[in-house]
């Protein structure tokens, strides 16, 4: 049955990012100079052709998008004006999109307002509960302001209630994660495919979901290693840190200052260097616009790489107040760190850019079922 | 002036003012990629001084959709447009439609084309309103701005000894005038000299270019000067005075014999130019052994005694008194013509500035040009396929000892059809690629030969046929440039995609080819500013009109012939060198030759238009 | 005839003959054989003191024969036939032997290509010595041309002479000037007008005072040779006109290829799918429709339609790659909102300023689909009204691997350009060849592309094969070129070496004239003999060879001459048995 063509598809394409891709006349350098191109998973090019067609169906099935961590090869040695980089990345944008049924990350990737409306929406409710309903359950700032008795966090900010957040927050994020990565398993393994994949295979390899997930190991195939380091640094820091909150937030955040090598601050630092110094590779990428993969910036990549920085800088704020017993500081720190760490934690994980830190992995494991796929 | 009007008479009625219907000139100069530096508004003034002008719209006035247009012509009941600008003929169709639409005459859309005439400089206005005159009264621009006429010196000047140059010195010197053919090597023969065999006929380029060269060599009216270059042209046209510096040979033509004792003697040793590099030469020597003229000449950069004043072993060795004169010196002469033949050819694009591809790095990736040289009879390898390899001195070389490849890969469009190097293609690479493909099976019947190419340009005579004739001789044809050559072990590997297949390709081979593009010549700007005839897009020189004119220029007796016109192959190359002449001997037998059409004077014009509209 | 006094010259070539053959020996070898007056070797005798020592023995010893072993005759035979006339011998008098082509180049045993070249100079010496002295003729040039065709390089061509203040006449088929390029919109890729571009010309021509214009006319019996052709034109008028002229141009131009010969594309079945001359038409009138009037919302433009295959024809048109891209351009001008489908096999924008267009075109949202124009052609059928569009295309899309179904309103054929069913006449009326695909051959592929075989007879533009313009405008021109210089000449040098026949023995078998390429050879009902127009021959030997009589020699490579020559090549070898 042949394939009908979809020349529409290019209307809802092109609002996830720039790229001429009817510039790309097939000469191959991009797919043959990109390091992660692999026998069976080729792009950019044929990817690209699927977009000049709109072949909807392939495209919405097709694992390669994740399997591209934007060296800026194809870009760079692309004889025409196509840019297959930007459209990979415009491409993993639509497929984010496709794989939430909720339909609001489609709702921020094509429009600023969406977006920014949702991040002010939970900045004003976090900021709301801390000065509202904290005080009407009994926790009176007035008493707790006082300087003499020094800076009592978890009386501020009851560690109870805090911790019970988290785990809504995380549990929220994480049912839809996964309700959406079932949808990608879904489309990329099931919907429309001649092929099965055995139980055994999907345990047997499924180590390669938590490898990828800790070192990115295609990352580190492109030419210029850097950006692995510094990726890995931001998303080690941001991990530990995601962990410390969430399940250990009694033991992270305590009234009494332990010594500087005591576990607890340590692993603060490292985080929080880890987090600094991949955010400060891709805000100054971005700002010089040398390298090519950072040339053209997307809303959504500025606003992600911007608010977890006020989140780690806050965040940096508390600390250093805290420890010098500045309660007042430290409190309306904590409320604006709090503002944005929600807003970006219920925004960017399951609906934008970060999402990829799981259809990535997900994506390599998945890419590895079908290598073992056998015909129905 | 009075002669174009005589065939204009026919023209005159429904050209007069009150016939003339009402008009909308529309500027169509979209903010581009390239800046438009023309005045627009001192162009919309000029055209309003038309009382039937009624209508001056500009690109960003309003939006350009069918609806706009209608209500428009409506308003105005505008029954002609003018499209003015670089180029309007892409808005042409939507201003016939809409015209159709309301119920006029669709081909009352009359195109001003800027890039047709050469318009794209701030100087260039008087021209711009010229064509604008001429357009609004929809006489064609060609036959009001016709340049005035010069007498002309019957002596002509050519510019190049490649196959073009040669072509049109010798159409001219067959009509009986005297031409100098000027070159700037030691002999004339140009790139076609150093090829093998030409496609798609096979015939050896040697074979059939020698004869003509040595015709030239025996025309009485040719006066070939070689080893010569062109410094400065002034007077008017119809007489220019050339200027030319006149390089030291340093070996007198008349009396060297070319018994090559110098050469036998002569200690330094330099990379060959005739040979692409791919051979050592003396520092005296002969390009190659049918060389025209086939006398000796001295390259000043290698020679020892010019560079620390002691050897001379070529002066003791020659057997002719005084014939090699070490000291001679540049010289300046000029002389005197009437029309100037531009044939100065191409040079090929320099594979290293593509550093994925590694030529310079592994030896074995050769250029197209190189290649050429290895298969010649007359070539290194005496028409061997073999490896690079170092002599004693150390330069890589290519010598018909050293072991053969197996496996070869040519790949296309080196350096063509790219926006990072050149965008144009250069129109001959497929074909000699798919000769190279011959070739090698002819030379190593059991070789492995692979082309990646993008698009196959077999477009000439007997092109296409040739190509099917190569696929059936069993060479493997992949769609897909290929992005890069690594060395693994051993072997050249070459990584690509196939394109139709869709795999990637990983194929170890012993020698790569690269099918290097077409580049105008270093000094082509220098010339172009010599002669005041302006580049096209990738530096190549202009021509006249892209159509009519593919071999004049807006200069008055200045011609431009084969591929410093552009990329071209050898049959229009040399069909593009005998229409040059054309031009030059209709200008002899007329007496007269006309003179630049880049700058006509608007008056002028509209003066000749109510010569023509005489009941204005 | 006088007692032949022989010199012989063996060049060194520099080092080129020197090297691998012993010329001393070689001279010393021959020196003494009969008839041999002088043997002598030097560096170079093309050289100007090689020549002036051969003067100077012609002189001194009284040669009537000379004979120069040294590199091709195509390189050096003029240069020392010129030098032998300068000191009072019939060049035709000289001989040269090639021992370097021939031999040093080609071998690597010194002492056996020193025997070669022995053999080789005996040889020249056998032959030479039954040379006959030939007179070198020349016929006067009819200043007045004939072109054929008045389409652009018609038209090119004959302002171009024209202009030059000499005649032109100008035969035209149909009732109008401009040919194919008048029925165009735009041209590629400047996107600028073509009618504005040809009716310049148009109005040129019609009015210029040196050319006259016969429109709905043909040309029939040309007879004569070059410089002195006469010819009938036929117009429709009881008597036709008769017409006398030096040099004849054909720019008859091609025709465009019938697409209803193709199946699959269902021309003539479907009413919306036209060819691309249609469209230029559509175009022109500013009403791009379908049969229903209605604007169509999608439009596929099929390329290689007759070209490329083997089947139809298999050349390229050369052409119809930039107009479909012009018809982009276009469409996308007047449709903003129309899907375009280009369905192309291999994009071929290789002329200047081309690939440009190409690329710049890519951004007006085509899409591009790639078929194999031979192996598999799309299919076009009528489309379902639930399909809500007007036929659909069935292809195998190469690029993307899928089978595919594109919806369509409106097909553009790009037609292939193919030559006229009357090219025959033409041909026979001005004797020149035709090639498989029907054009006319020109004299050599490389370095003559406008002259023929027929000495005044020449082929411009797409008559040659197909052309876009600028090429069929240049090589208009090329041929004005070689004509004006023959008018500016004249008179032209014809053949020396020509065939004759021997009235005595010709049989009146007419078989030469059945094989001669040139059509110089005529039969006299009167003797009832085969008679040689010495002006059309070129000496190319085939009537001597057919001619079952012996009746036919051609002057210098009489059968004597050649025989001996052999006998000499082989006198050395006898001696070593």
């Amino acid at each position: 049955m042949p394939v009908r063509l979809q020349p529409e598809l290019r209307h809802q394409l092109i609002q996830y990012g720039i790229g001429d891709w009817n510039a790309c006349y097939h000469c191959g350098t991009c797919t043959a100079i990109c390091p992660l191109s692999e026998e069976g998973f080729l792009f950019p090019r044929k990817k690209i052709r699927m977009m000049q067609m709109g072949l909807k169906d392939q495209l919405e099935s097709s694992v390669e998008p994740w399997l591209c961590y934007y060296c800026g090869d194809c870009s760079k040695t692309c004889p025409r004006d196509a840019n297959p980089g930007e459209l990979m990345m415009s491409l993993r944008r639509y497929l984010t999109s496709k794989y939430d049924w909720t339909g609001l990350s489609k709702k921020f990737y094509t429009s600023e307002v969406w977006e920014l409306a949702f991040i002010l929406l939970f900045a004003a409710l976090v900021v709301i509960s801390f000065l509202v309903i904290l005080p009407s359950m009994g926790f009176h700032f007035t008493k707790e302001l006082t300087a003499d008795k020094g800076v009592r966090i978890n009386s501020f900010a009851p560690i109870h209630i805090v911790e019970t957040f988290d785990w809504i927050m995380a549990a929220v994020v994480a049912s839809l994660l996964i309700s959406n990565i079932l949808r990608m398993y879904y489309q990329i393994i099931w919907r429309k495919s001649t092929t099965k994949v055995s139980l055994w295979v999907h345990i047997r390899e499924f180590w390669r979901l938590i490898f990828n997930f800790a070192v990115q190991p295609k990352f580190s195939k492109c030419d210029d290693k850097n950006y692995w380091v510094s990726h890995w640094f931001l998303m080690s820091g941001y991990t530990i840190m995601f962990i410390v909150i969430v399940v250990y937030l009694k033991w992270f955040q305590t009234e009494n200052i332990y010594p500087i090598w005591h576990p607890q601050r340590l692993l603060g630092y490292y985080a929080t260097a880890g987090l600094l110094f991949g955010l400060g590779v891709a805000i100054v990428g971005r700002l010089r616009k040398k390298d090519i993969k950072f040339q053209f910036s997307h809303v959504s990549d500025w606003l992600f790489v911007i608010m977890l920085t006020l989140t780690v800088l806050t965040g940096i704020l508390i600390h250093i107040f805290r420890i010098n017993g500045l309660p007042v500081a430290t409190y309306i720190c904590y409320i604006a760190h709090m503002s944005v760490l929600v807003p970006m934690i219920l925004i960017e994980v399951p609906f934008s850019k970060w999402s990829h830190l799981a259809y990535r992995p997900f994506a390599v494991y998945f890419a590895q079922l079908k290598k073992y796929a056998v015909p129905k | 002036m009075t002669f174009s009007s005589a065939y204009f008479s026919c023209e005159l009625i429904h050209n007069s003012m009150e016939k003339m219907q009402p008009t909308a000139v529309f500027f169509y100069n979209p903010k581009g990629a390239v800046p438009d530096p023309i005045d627009y508004n001192e162009l919309a003034s000029y055209v309003l001084k038309f009382p039937f002008v009624k209508q001056v719209w500009q690109a960003d006035d309003f939006l350009w959709n069918e609806e706009n247009l209608l209500s428009r012509i409506e308003m105005y009941q505008l029954d002609r447009i003018i499209i003015a600008g670089p180029v309007p003929g892409i808005m042409k169709t939507l201003f016939s439609k809409v015209l159709s639409l309301s119920g006029k005459d669709p081909a009352n859309v009359i195109l001003a084309s800027f890039a047709e005439y050469g318009i794209r400089k701030v100087t260039d206005i008087a021209r711009a309103k010229s064509l604008l005159a001429t357009s609004l009264f929809d006489i064609p621009y060609e036959i009001t701005a016709i340049p005035e006429e010069y007498p002309v010196n019957p002596a002509t000047l050519v510019i190049g000894g490649g196959i073009a140059g040669i072509q049109a010195a010798l159409e001219i010197a067959n009509s009986n005038n005297i031409v100098y053919l000027l070159e700037k090597t030691g002999t004339i023969g140009g790139k076609m000299a150093t090829f093998d065999k030409t496609f798609p006929t096979l015939d050896c380029a040697a074979c059939i270019l020698t004869p003509k060269m040595v015709e030239v060599n025996q025309n009485p009216n040719i006066r070939l000067m070689t080893y010569c270059e062109v410094l400065d042209v002034s007077g008017t046209t119809g007489k220019f005075t050339v200027k030319i510096l006149k390089r030291a040979r340093r070996v007198n033509v008349s009396t060297c014999i070319g018994c090559g004792t110098c050469a036998e003697k002569c200690p330094a040793q330099a990379p060959s130019e005739f040979d692409a590099g791919t051979s050592m030469r003396k520092a005296i020597y002969i390009p190659f052994p049918q060389a025209v003229p086939n006398k000796y000449l001295i390259d000043a950069e290698s020679c020892i005694y010019i560079k620390n004043g002691k050897c001379r072993a070529c002066v003791k060795a020659c057997p002719v008194p005084d014939c090699i004169n070490l000291d001679e010196k540049d010289q300046e002469v000029t002389v005197e013509v009437g029309n100037i033949i531009v044939a100065t050819g191409y040079k090929v694009f320099d594979a290293k500035r593509i550093p994925q591809f590694g030529y310079g790095v592994f030896p074995n990736v050769l250029t197209s040009l190189e290649f050429e040289r290895l298969l010649n009879a007359s070539g290194p390898t005496g028409g061997n396929i073999t490896f690079r390899s170092q002599d004693k001195k150390g330069n890589w070389i290519f010598t018909p000892e050293s072991e053969k490849p197996e496996s070869i890969a040519i790949i296309h469009c080196i350096g063509s059809r790219d926006k990072n190097y050149n965008k144009y293609c250069s129109r001959v690479c497929c074909m000699y690629s798919l000769k190279f493909a011959h070739l090698i099976l002819d030379k190593l019947p059991d070789a492995q030969v692979y082309e990646y190419f993008i698009d196959m340009r077999a477009f000439g005579k007997g092109y296409e046929e040739f190509y099917e004739r190569i696929k059936e001789e069993g060479v493997s044809i992949i769609r897909g440039k290929t992005a890069k050559v690594e060395a693994k072990n051993g072997k050249l590997q070459i990584r690509g995609e196939d394109i139709l297949l869709s795999k990637i390709i990983e194929n170890p081979v012993d020698m790569v080819i690269l099918s290097v593009g077409l580049e105008p010549t270093e000094d082509t700007e220098k010339l172009c500013k010599i002669l005041g005839i302006p580049q096209s897009e990738g530096g190549w020189m202009e021509e006249a009109n892209y159509n009519t004119s593919p071999t004049g220029t807006i200069k008055g007796g200045i011609m431009i012939a084969g591929t410093c016109q552009g990329p071209k192959d050898i049959p229009d190359t040399v069909a593009q060198g005998s229409a040059a002449a054309a031009k030059v001997i209709q200008s002899i037998l007329k007496g007269k030759v006309s003179g630049d059409t880049d700058n006509p004077d608007p008056e002028k014009i509209e003066k000749h238009i109510l010569e023509l509209t005489p009941t204005l | 005839m006088e007692e032949p006094r022989i010199g012989v010259y063996i060049c060194w070539c520099g080092t080129n003959i020197a090297k691998m053959v012993d010329v001393e020996a070689v001279a010393s070898e021959v020196g003494n054989l009969p008839n041999v007056v002088l043997a002598k070797t030097y560096k170079y005798m093309c050289s100007d003191p090689g020549q002036d020592l051969i003067i100077k023995d012609i002189r001194g010893h009284h040669l009537n024969r000379v004979i120069v072993a040294a590199c091709s005759p195509r390189i050096h035979e003029l240069t020392f036939r010129n030098a032998v006339e300068k000191a009072g011998i019939n060049p035709y008098l000289f001989e040269m032997a090639n021992i370097r082509e021939q031999d040093s180049w080609v071998h690597t045993d010194r002492s056996e290509a020193t025997k070669k070249a022995i053999d080789l100079v005996i040889a020249a010496i056998h032959r030479v010595r039954f040379h006959e002295p030939l007179q070198k003729r020349s016929v006067n040039v009819d200043p007045a041309t004939l072109v054929i065709g008045g389409g652009i390089s018609g038209m090119v061509a004959a302002l171009e002479i024209a202009n030059a203040g000499k005649k032109v006449y100008l035969v035209e088929k149909t009732d109008h000037l401009g040919g194919h390029v008048a029925r165009f919109d735009l041209t590629f890729p400047h996107l600028s007008s073509a009618k504005q571009m040809i009716r310049p010309i148009i109005q040129r021509v019609e009015n210029h005072p040196n050319i006259e214009v016969f429109k709905q006319s043909v040309i029939r019996n040309v007879n004569g040779y070059i410089g002195n052709f006469d010819a009938l034109v036929v117009n429709g008028h009881p008597e036709p006109i008769e017409l006398k002229f030096g040099n004849i141009i054909a720019a008859t131009g091609l025709k465009p290829f019938d697409p209803s010969k193709i199946a699959e594309y269902g021309y003539g079945k479907f009413p919306d799918v036209i060819t691309s001359m249609e469209f230029e038409e559509m175009l022109s009138a500013g009403k791009v429709l379908t049969k229903y009037g209605k604007e169509p919302r999608n439009i596929a433009i099929i390329h290689c339609v007759g070209s490329r295959s083997k089947v139809y024809h298999e050349y390229c048109s050369r052409t119809c790659c930039m107009v479909a891209l012009k018809f982009i351009n276009q469409i996308r001008a007047g449709l903003p909102d129309c899907n375009i489908y280009e369905i192309y096999a291999d994009m071929r924008a290789y002329g200047k300023g081309c690939e440009e267009f190409y690329a710049e075109t890519t951004h007006r949202q085509i899409i591009f689909l790639m078929f194999d124009q031979q192996e598999k052609l799309p299919v076009i059928k009528q489309a379902e009204r639930s399909d809500n569009c007007n036929m659909l295309i069935e292809m195998d899309e190469k690029l993307s691997g899928e089978s595919i179904e594109v919806p369509v309103d409106m097909v553009v054929l790009m037609v292939n350009m193919e030559a006229h069913e009357d090219v025959k006449e033409v041909v026979h009326a001005i004797g020149v060849s035709l090639c498989g695909n029907q054009f006319f051959i020109e004299k050599h592929p490389k370095l003559d592309p406008v002259a023929t075989t027929t000495g005044g007879v020449y082929i411009v533009g797409t008559c040659q094969g197909p052309k876009d313009i600028p090429d069929s405008v240049a090589q208009a021109r090329a041929a004005a070129a070689r004509i004006l210089a023959t008018i500016a000449q004249g008179s032209v040098a014809v053949e020396v070496t020509t065939a004759f026949v021997n009235e005595a023995f010709c049989c009146g078998c007419q078989t030469c004239i059945k094989v001669c390429p040139y059509t110089a050879i005529s039969f006299n009902e009167v003797k009832k003999v085969s008679e040689v127009n010495e002006v059309l021959c070129k000496g190319c030997g085939t009537c001597g060879s057919a001619c079952p009589s012996g009746a036919i020699t051609s002057k210098h490579f009489t059968d004597h001459q050649i025989l001996s020559e052999i006998e000499g090549i082989m006198s050395m070898s006898y001696k070593e048995i």
